[in-house]
């Protein structure tokens, strides 16, 4: 009688423990790793936004900074308007060494005090961050204007050339063709057509068919913010700042009421208050002319007091 | 029938010897594990305090000119405005900026004076606490100049200051 394949119990069970082990051993590193890639991604988004704090300006008109990840990274920046200020967060997500594709993102880091102008999502290994304060009429915040792509702005204007030249940005070019752009710059056009395009005119940003408009303010801050960034983070965002203009403006008048006990009278309070209700109620960047209107008025009324509010 | 029970009782022992391996393996393994673990939650820990450190040492440093405390611009850009930031001591009672600047402790304090500021002694007191909302913290300074509005010299006076933050313990 021909006799089979002969397995002894002890082989038998060893493979299957063994087999149990194997398993476990490799969920579990699995499981390890993804969990260290995600301890990593929330460092690296803690990192970003602890890193956003000194390109905050305080007398600058503008300050450029570069942050080189090492890696591949993508960021991913979310914008709400709700609540008394709004919030954003910032998550990151780095390259799996396994598979080569994005790893789980980190927890999202939350700032409500700060103006991220960016893509909804931004992919690469250098972030160029550049920061414009906005005033309306007084300091409203630094408005964070970041990218990792490169820029190519076809007849833009002298003083946005000059202006942008003067911080030493080196992601955006300046030409006046948009043949002579380099291959994967974005293209920013002030006449034509193109995937950003600017209406001086109008006051208007166009971008994957969407209308977002701006205002000319003294550094330019909200202009550069609507050709940057995502429009529906830019609208956001728009809201936001809006909202602190509103506490802001609210605060000053309580500040004029103050000074009025103290002899310094500025009559400002009512109209102040007025400007807040305005500005909070906004829904949308097409008010922002309107807005500035009436920052200019308060700015202009401001610098003739004795004791100036703001 | 006696050759069978010998062999019956080897193969016994092979097994226990097999578990025994497996069971040690595990063990060390687990060890191994925990030891790596407990290396990279040290380190995580401490990584996550430098951040929360270095986060709050600029928050001081960049706090002084945030709209809610920069002196009337064009004036004296490194001062805070004493005035602003005392309305503002009233307006955050009320709740809209606790989670603003997202620290448990944030103060101004003008030097050579200790009370607490309030309607009946200001300007002649030297603590503004904007924002105390825990008791388990460590703190980090910053000297600036404070500004105030003074109607005895219808003009401004500057004095020394400290704006003081709170950094949370992990």
């Amino acid at each position: 009688m021909k006799r089979g394949l002969e397995v002894s119990f002890a082989w038998i069970f060893a493979i299957i423990v063994g087999a149990f082990i194997l398993f476990l051993a490799v969920y579990g590193a699995f499981n390890f790793i993804s969990q260290g890639e995600v301890q990593t991604n929330t460092e690296t988004s803690a990192q970003l936004v602890a890193l956003l704090s000194p390109v905050e300006t305080r007398i600058e008109s503008g300050k450029y900074s570069k942050i080189d990840f090492g890696n591949e990274i993508r960021v991913t920046n979310k914008c709400s308007s709700l609540g008394t200020f709004g919030d954003q967060t910032i998550s990151t997500q780095g390259k799996s060494g396994f598979s080569g594709g994005w790893t789980e993102s980190g927890v999202p880091i939350r700032m409500i005090n700060k103006y991220f102008f960016s893509d909804s999502i931004e992919e690469g290994k250098t972030l160029h961050i550049f920061t414009k304060p906005f005033y309306s009429p007084y300091k409203i915040g630094d408005l964070i204007i970041a990218s990792a792509d490169n820029y190519c702005f076809v007849n833009a204007p002298e003083d946005i050339v000059d202006d942008l030249k003067s911080m030493g940005l080196p992601h955006i070019s300046f030409t006046d063709k948009i043949s002579k752009c380099v291959q994967n710059e974005r293209v920013v056009c002030f006449s034509g057509t193109c995937e950003i395009k600017v209406d001086l005119a109008r006051g208007a940003v166009v971008k994957n068919g969407k209308i977002a408009y701006y205002v000319e303010d003294e550094n330019n801050a909200i202009f550069y913010a609507a050709i940057f960034s995502d429009l529906v983070i830019y609208e956001c965002q728009i809201k936001r700042l809006m909202k602190r203009n509103a506490e802001l403006a609210e605060l000053y008048a309580r500040k004029a009421e103050f000074l009025q006990g103290s002899g310094c009278s500025s009559n400002l309070a009512q109209e102040l208050r007025a400007y807040s209700n305005f500005a909070g109620s906004i829904t949308g960047s097409g008010a922002l002319g309107s807005i500035m209107q009436e920052a200019e008025r308060l700015g202009d009324e401001n610098e003739v007091l004795s004791c100036r509010l703001f | 029938m006696k050759s069978l029970a010998v062999d019956y009782s080897r193969g016994q022992l092979k097994i226990q010897q097999m578990a025994f391996v497996l069971v040690a393996l595990m063990i060390l393994f687990g060890i191994v594990i925990i030891f790596y673990v407990s290396i990279k939650t040290a380190s995580l820990k401490s990584s996550a305090e430098d951040i929360g450190d270095l986060r709050s040492r600029e928050l001081a440093r960049k706090l002084a000119g945030s709209p809610e405390f920069i002196y009337p611009s064009g004036e004296c850009a490194a001062c805070i405005d004493f005035d602003k930031v005392f309305v503002l001591k009233e307006k955050a009672q009320s709740g809209e900026y606790s989670s603003f600047w997202a620290s448990p402790l944030i103060q101004v304090r003008k030097l050579g004076y200790g009370e607490d500021c309030n309607r009946q002694n200001y300007p002649n007191c030297g603590v503004i606490t904007l924002s105390n909302t825990s008791d388990d913290f460590s703190s980090v300074s910053s000297f600036v100049t404070l500004c105030h509005y003074d109607s005895a010299i219808n003009a401004e006076r500057c004095e020394l200051g400290k704006i003081v933050l709170g950094v949370k313990r992990q």
